[in-house]
């Protein structure tokens, strides 16, 4: 691997800015140029310092609502080579699925009492940094038992086996990484994802971004 | 500007006067038929009475009169119910006057005819101005009685015969009685009813302000009772967890000089009983106010709640859900929460819940129903029930109400409602908020 990713932080809070600084800064593919405390700080930053990733908290001064996602959106038109990973506390699969709104390459979302997981961190921002996306598999699995709950819902027509695929497939894992996750070949997890698309309905997307999306909008009851 | 055209409004061709307006205009109609008709009979009686060089004028009073009198329902037409008084009164005085100065003998007649336009000036005027619709009708009366009695100027009153005079006053005395009569009568009778209405509305808002004084009482208690239910929730949940933590830190503190291998174990243990609290605030947070309902609106919001259910809940929400205030979005959003935990308290192990919400009917209102097939409930008992009255509570805090149907064995269904304005529908309410302003300066 070549140079080091360079991030920059965006959280208001002090303390948790800090730690997250400290955290990724035991992490020698990263290292993180900026640490800003406020939306306009983290526009700015971007703006003069260009990096590869932005790790943003989703709730920020002025308002407090979704800069983080407002600032993601931003950047697709201004940087559109840029990954962004969204730190929420927020486990409604409305906030990931408006992050994703303007597509899901590039994009991560994490849920924040994860971040004491510096593997998982450090995996959602070189995901994003290569273009991939990141979604919080607690989001996923919130969605899958929804979904799952509702009558006649179209996951009961699912193998365990498949609905584990999907749930990753969900979380912007590829079939490289969901087949050592779960343990199988590649070529058994493309058989399970295009049984699963054909039983869903859905088009088969082979490319990763594309299907995370089409994945989520399904699970979250908006496919039509 | 906008004042004149709300003014004019009602004058528009086609539309209906108000009762007030249209009675008034029958006694235009009366008054203007019995000048017209006094007319004709004095020009049929030119012939069997004695030639007098007077004649011609006492013809032209009630004709000149019942002229002037035309202009009258004109003025009504267009909605100038001053003016229309106006028209009527200038014709009455005017006539007892020169009645009075060319045929004498009429003078108690037109002593009626003198007052008539006090009559009309207190029952459809407004203000000041009735005063000297007083004043001017005294002096006229009085006008009226000195040129009956002091003189004869013309000589006509002589020239009739004795019979005839008293037989003309024995006649119209009565009609002219009985239209002052009429009026007087009309007018007592709207005072009435307008007391009565006032009456009864003020009995219907005192029964309001005591209701909303129960109420108000009822939502403070509630607020009470979240805020004492937060308290325990943090007491029993986070705080006990930090104590803990901080029982393990200094565990750990102590294990990394003798013993840093448990000292990791501890450690470990820390973060998940920090995770722990993390996650009971996060739900905590999420029932005292969930963001998701500010920032996607209740759709998304609902959607959310139905998913932390304790029970399954089928969820009906169309997509993208419309917004609306956030007071009607939040009474919305906590009633059909609260109505969900109920369904799932109430309904039975095996119950199932039904979620729907929408927004529709005109006047526009956002809705939610929340239907289960559990063991229902006695009307007659929950009905009391103070979850129930907080809902109806909240709802009709924001203007809305709660209805409740079902059967004991048969499932339950809430329904709640309130009455919106989506923010497409922001410019609608902010033209009839002008309309309102505009017609209460063309009212001032």
């Amino acid at each position: 691997m070549g140079m080091a990713l360079r991030v920059v932080l965006a959280e208001d809070n002090l303390m948790v800015r800090e730690g997250l600084t400290s955290l990724l800064g035991g992490w020698e593919d990263l290292s993180v140029i900026r640490a800003c405390g406020s939306h306009s700080e983290l526009l700015a930053a971007v703006d003069a310092l260009d990096p590869d990733v932005v790790l943003t908290d989703i709730r920020m001064p002025p308002d407090h609502g979704d800069e983080g996602i407002r600032a993601a959106r931003r950047f697709r038109g201004s940087h559109p080579d840029l990954g962004v990973v969204v730190l929420s506390q927020h486990l409604d699969p409305a906030y990931a699925l408006d992050l994703l709104g303007d597509g899901s390459r590039g994009r991560g979302y994490v849920l924040k009492d994860r971040v004491d997981d510096p593997a998982r961190l450090v995996e959602a921002i070189t995901t994003v940094a290569k273009g991939g996306s990141y979604i919080d598999d607690e989001v996923v699995d919130a969605l899958v038992r929804s979904r799952q709950r509702a009558v006649d819902s179209p996951l009961t027509t699912l193998s365990r086996r498949e609905c584990q695929v999907l749930t990753e497939m969900a979380t912007g894992a590829t079939n490289a990484a969901i087949a050592s996750r779960l343990h199988v070949t590649e070529h058994a997890v493309e058989k399970h994802t295009s049984s699963i698309f054909a039983k869903l309905g859905l088009t088969d997307e082979a490319e990763v971004n594309r299907r995370v999306s089409a994945v989520l909008l399904f699970l979250a009851g908006r496919d039509g | 500007m906008t004042g004149s055209i709300a003014r004019a409004a009602p004058a528009a061709p086609g539309v209906d006067l108000d009762p007030g307006n249209r009675q008034l205009g029958q006694f235009i109609r009366v008054d203007l038929g019995f000048t017209v008709a006094s007319a004709l009979v004095v020009a049929v009686l030119w012939i069997p009475l004695p030639p007098s060089p007077a004649y011609p004028l006492v013809v032209a009073l009630p004709t000149g009169a019942a002229a002037v009198m035309a202009l009258a329902p004109r003025a009504l037409r267009r909605g100038d119910v001053p003016a229309a008084v106006r028209w009527m009164s200038l014709a009455n005085w005017g006539v007892a006057l020169a009645a009075s100065l060319v045929v004498t003998f009429l003078w108690p007649l037109m002593l009626l005819v003198a007052v008539l336009p006090c009559f009309l000036a207190v029952s459809f005027l407004r203000g000041d101005r009735i005063r000297v619709w007083l004043a001017v009708s005294l002096a006229v009366a009085l006008g009226v009685t000195a040129l009956g009695l002091l003189q004869d100027v013309t000589g006509f009153s002589a020239d009739v015969p004795l019979a005839v005079r008293h037989a003309m006053l024995i006649v119209v005395t009565p009609v002219i009685a009985a239209l002052v009569v009429v009026v007087s009568l009309a007018n007592s009778r709207g005072l009435q009813r307008a007391l009565e209405v006032a009456v009864a509305s003020r009995v219907a808002l005192e029964d309001q302000a005591e209701e909303l004084r129960a109420s108000r009482a009822r939502v403070v208690a509630a607020a009470d009772r979240e805020r004492q239910r937060i308290e325990r929730d943090l007491h029993d949940g986070a705080q006990q967890r930090l104590v803990a933590i901080k029982l393990h830190l200094s565990r750990a503190a102590s294990q990394c000089g003798t013993d840093p291998a448990s000292a990791g174990a501890t450690l470990d243990m820390i973060r998940e009983e920090v995770g722990a609290a993390h996650r009971e605030l996060r739900d905590l947070a999420q029932g005292v106010y969930p963001p998701v309902l500010v920032e996607h609106g209740l759709g998304e919001a609902l959607g959310a709640a139905a998913d932390r259910c304790a029970v399954p809940v089928v969820v009906d929400l169309p997509h993208p859900f419309p917004r609306f205030d956030p007071r009607s979005e939040a009474a919305l959003y906590f009633c059909a929460v609260e109505a969900m935990a109920n369904a799932a308290k109430h309904g039975g192990p095996e119950v199932r819940v039904h979620l729907s919400a929408g927004v529709a009917g005109d006047p526009t209102e956002a809705w939610f129903e929340v239907a289960d097939d559990g063991v229902g409930f006695d009307p007659s008992t929950v009905v009391a029930g103070t979850g129930l009255q907080n809902l109806r509570d909240r709802l009709g805090a924001a203007g809305g109400g709660l209805a409740l149907s079902g059967a004991h064995g048969d499932g339950a269904t809430i329904r709640g409602a309130i009455p919106v304005s989506c923010r497409v529908g922001h410019a609608a309410t902010q033209a009839s908020s002008n309309a309102i302003r505009a017609t209460v300066q063309g009212l001032g």
